[in-house]
């Protein structure tokens, strides 16, 4: 089972059957998300490994015990509740002296719900880019990535590929519709 | 009135082009004469020009793009600004090969330029061999069949000292191309001054071991010399430039009669016109050989010399010898590889007699007035030695791929190895101090017997430590202030000193990396080196602490160095013929002696002899 192509229902159903690997699609989608929502919340990278863990095995068993209804809400939304209550018990422990950067962010829950939307946009843009990626002509991306993001000057990028200026602003125009359609596949998806 | 058109050229378009016509061209929707006309007109009008460079441009997602993947950016800008600095205009004269894009040049010999390049399917960092623009007609014919035989050779051996040959075919303008594994190293003269004598022997070692398994092959390399050795930052060995190798099967004589190599590395029967063969790559090899451990060529003053000189100097016998050169060497390795500069082809030893030689470099080293250290003090000198060259391989090894969390065990194993280097020098100023307590406690008639035997132990641990240090910092440590036979104690202590701010500067990032990253298969080699490490220094430190009467310390100590040598043995079962453990259980038995003769206990009596029988 994919993680990029599953819908969450069918990544959801499919979680207890070994066969479909769906538990490992279901990490790689939803760790990289929790990961940076902890790290955007001021935890070290190492802490954030360590949220993500505890939010996944904890999904893991409301899951298995029932208590995750599809119907009550979105898959992230829940996942959001977890990684919330994580990362407040993680600040709030006495053990640990976290710098001043996360201590204003003790704030209320609408501010921790934009950190979650800023992570949650940006896993979606990495999984677009990386689908569209695998589906386009590799010259073609290579040309879209030095001459969108890297600035590199259109005639530069269409000598040293050996392709035409024209087909320079083409990849371009491409893969950013592409790019766009695929994101808002995977919105609907996950 | 229009002008007749004078040829069938497209109409010119004189208006901008329409948002539909632009977008078509820029979709490669527009054929044949529209099409023309469109390109023709976009290449002289800038508003147009500048228009289809906007065109399907969304502000909002490169600018979302842009914030998160800035270190994808700065790397791609970074590879372009390398381009953009590199000695040949870009990319007017690079050559321009389909599936790759070339990042910049990395070298250029007579024959062939080096570039780094990217694949773009599957993403991976490549170095492309791209031959020449031919001269004339003859000799492009021969450099192109070189070039395609060295390419096959390649591609048909693999070995971890030869790079992996990935993709060989012709650039867009026609020369031929080899693609290969990017080896990401320096040449060997250019790291040789920062080495270790241990570094150098393993590299001698390597390199031999390479040229065995080319010439059990079949194939000779031709052109072995400094700046076609790359070196990993783990010491690891890369013989690059096949450009004149050949296959010594039956029929493929070389007839092609030219001298062709390096004039510093060539042996005397090539300057006769001898083909390239095993016995000319081991000449090669045995001046890389002596130039890497002595410092000087040895046959010639200076490197860069004619033909004739060189012709000249390679058919007299070397100027020195390792053996008269470097005294620390054991006779048998320093006479083997000065054999390898005999005249006569045939006395020169095999590759694979001189890797043989090497299997455990640091034998290879004697310390004065003591002959060859005997193998045990050695196997201790080395663990000590690889606790700090150990921090740096296991960094690179942890880093290379990003595992899920790290388990607890694996934690405490980082941890432990991140704090050892401390501990270890601590340990040796305290074995110092006890060692003079108990060379004063032995001058009263009453403790001479009870402390001699805790003296010896002392002084056999010292022993180890100043075998560590001429390991860490050798060229700190020149020879001739050794006073009898033993390195004097305040070097050790000062050599230490410097050897651990470098290691201490080190270890922070090492150990951070570690911690990220450590529940990565470890080989079991490296595995292996840690736990001889960790055993090793807790012996030793039982020792010493049984020395100062602190015995339940020591006890403990010798209870994780036993528990250390065990999980060792048991992971190293696999290779039985190859387990280093029977010496750490030696190190452990000693250890649980000495804490019994302290204790008089039974049941540490009875450690020493369970850790006797394990070994």
């Amino acid at each position: 089972m994919s993680a990029t192509t599953a819908t969450s229902t069918e990544l959801l159903n499919a979680l207890f059957d070994p066969e479909a690997g769906a538990w490992g699609a279901f990490v790689g989608r939803y760790r990289p998300l929790i990961e940076s929502f902890a790290e955007r919340c001021g935890l070290s990278s190492e802490e954030a490994r360590d949220v993500a863990q505890s939010v996944l095995l904890e999904f893991y068993r409301s899951y298995s015990e029932g208590k995750y209804q599809r119907d009550r809400g979105r898959l992230r939304d829940w996942l959001f509740g977890i990684a919330r209550h994580r990362v407040g018990r993680l600040r709030r422990d006495p053990e640990r002296r976290l710098l001043s950067l996360t201590e204003d962010a003790e704030s209320g829950p609408s501010d921790v719900g934009s950190l979650w939307e800023a992570a949650w946009q940006r896993e979606l843009l990495l999984a677009a880019l990386a689908r569209v990626k695998a589906d386009v002509d590799p010259a073609t991306f290579e040309a879209f990535e030095l001459f969108a993001l890297a600035g590199v000057p259109s005639k530069a990028v269409a000598e040293s590929l050996g392709i035409t200026e024209n087909a320079v602003y083409g990849a371009k125009r491409r893969i950013m519709t592409r790019l766009r359609e695929v994101r808002s596949e995977l919105e609907n998806l996950y | 009135m229009t002008p007749p058109r004078l040829d069938n050229s497209p109409p010119l378009i004189e208006s901008c082009l329409d948002d539909e016509t632009l977008e078509r061209l820029i979709a490669e929707d527009l054929r044949g004469d529209a099409s023309q006309a469109a390109h023709d007109h976009l290449r002289r009008c800038t508003a147009c020009a500048a228009r289809a460079e906007e065109s399907g441009t969304d502000e909002r997602l490169l600018a979302s793009l842009r914030t998160e993947l800035p270190d994808h950016i700065a790397a791609l800008r970074a590879s372009v600004r390398a381009v953009a600095d590199g000695p040949v205009p870009w990319p007017a004269r690079w050559p321009v090969i389909e599936g790759f894009r070339i990042v910049r040049l990395i070298g250029e010999g007579g024959s062939a330029r080096v570039f780094e390049a990217v694949e773009l399917r599957p993403h991976r960092r490549v170095a492309i061999r791209v031959l020449r623009e031919p001269r004339g007609d003859g000799p492009r014919s021969r450099d192109e069949s070189r070039f395609a035989e060295s390419a096959s050779i390649l591609a048909r051996h693999r070995h971890p000292g030869l790079p992996v040959v990935f993709a060989v075919g012709s650039t867009r303008q026609g020369e031929p191309f080899m693609a290969m594994e990017y080896c990401d190293g320096e040449p060997l003269d250019l790291v040789a001054p920062s080495l270790s004598p241990i570094a150098r022997l393993t590299i001698v070692r390597e390199l031999a071991a390479v040229l065995a398994h080319c010439h059990s092959h079949g194939i000779a390399h031709g052109d072995v010399k400094p700046r076609n050795i790359l070196i990993g930052a783990d010491h690891s060995v890369k013989l690059v430039d096949f450009g004149l190798a050949r296959s010594l099967e039956a029929g493929a004589i070389d007839l092609t009669c030219s001298i062709r190599g390096t004039p510093a590395y060539l042996s005397p029967e090539r300057f006769d016109g001898g083909a390239v063969d095993e016995a000319s790559d081991l000449f090669a090899l045995g001046v890389v050989a002596s130039e890497l451990l002595v410092g000087e060529h040895p046959h010639l003053e200076v490197r860069r010399v004619g033909w004739a000189e060189a012709a000249r100097a390679a058919s007299r016998p070397p100027r020195w010898t390792l053996r008269e050169r470097m005294p620390t060497l054991s006779l048998a390795v320093a006479s083997l590889l000065d054999a390898l500069l005999s005249q006569a082809p045939a006395k020169r030893p095999q590759a694979a007699v001189v890797a043989e030689a090497l299997t455990v470099p640091a034998t290879a080293i004697r310390r004065r007035g003591q002959g060859i250290l005997n193998r045990r003090r050695f196997v201790a000198a080395a663990g000590l030695g690889l606790l700090m060259v150990g921090l740096a391989v296991l960094a690179s090894t942890a880093s290379n791929s990003r595992p899920p969390a790290p388990s607890p065990a694996a934690l405490k194993r980082a941890s432990i190895i991140a704090l050892s280097p401390d501990l270890v020098f601590d340990s040796y100023a305290d074995l110092v101090e006890a060692g003079d307590r108990l060379r004063g406690e032995s001058a009263s008639e009453s403790g001479r017997s009870r402390t001699a035997s805790n003296l010896s132990l002392v002084e056999e641990a010292l022993g180890n430590f100043d075998a560590a240090a001429a390991l860490i910092e050798p060229e700190v440590m020149p020879a001739a202030p050794r006073a009898k036979g033993r390195v004097r104690r305040g070097e050790i202590i000062s050599t230490i000193r410097l050897a651990r701010i470098r290691v201490g500067q080190q270890r922070l990032s090492d150990a951070a990396s570690l911690l990220g990253g450590v529940e990565a298969p470890m080989l079991d080699e490296r595995r292996a080196r840690q736990q001889l490490i960790v055993s090793e220094f807790h012996s030793t430190r039982a020792l010493l602490l049984a020395a100062q009467g602190e015995v339940a310390k020591a006890r403990d100590e010798a209870a994780t160095a036993l528990r250390a040598a065990r999980e060792l043995f048991s992971e190293s079962g696999a290779r039985a013929e190859e387990r280093p453990s029977w010496f750490l259980f030696q190190r452990a038995e000693q250890a649980w002696n000495a804490v019994a003769a302290r204790s008089g206990s039974a049941e540490d009596r009875q450690a020493a002899v369970d850790a006797a029988t394990l070994r």
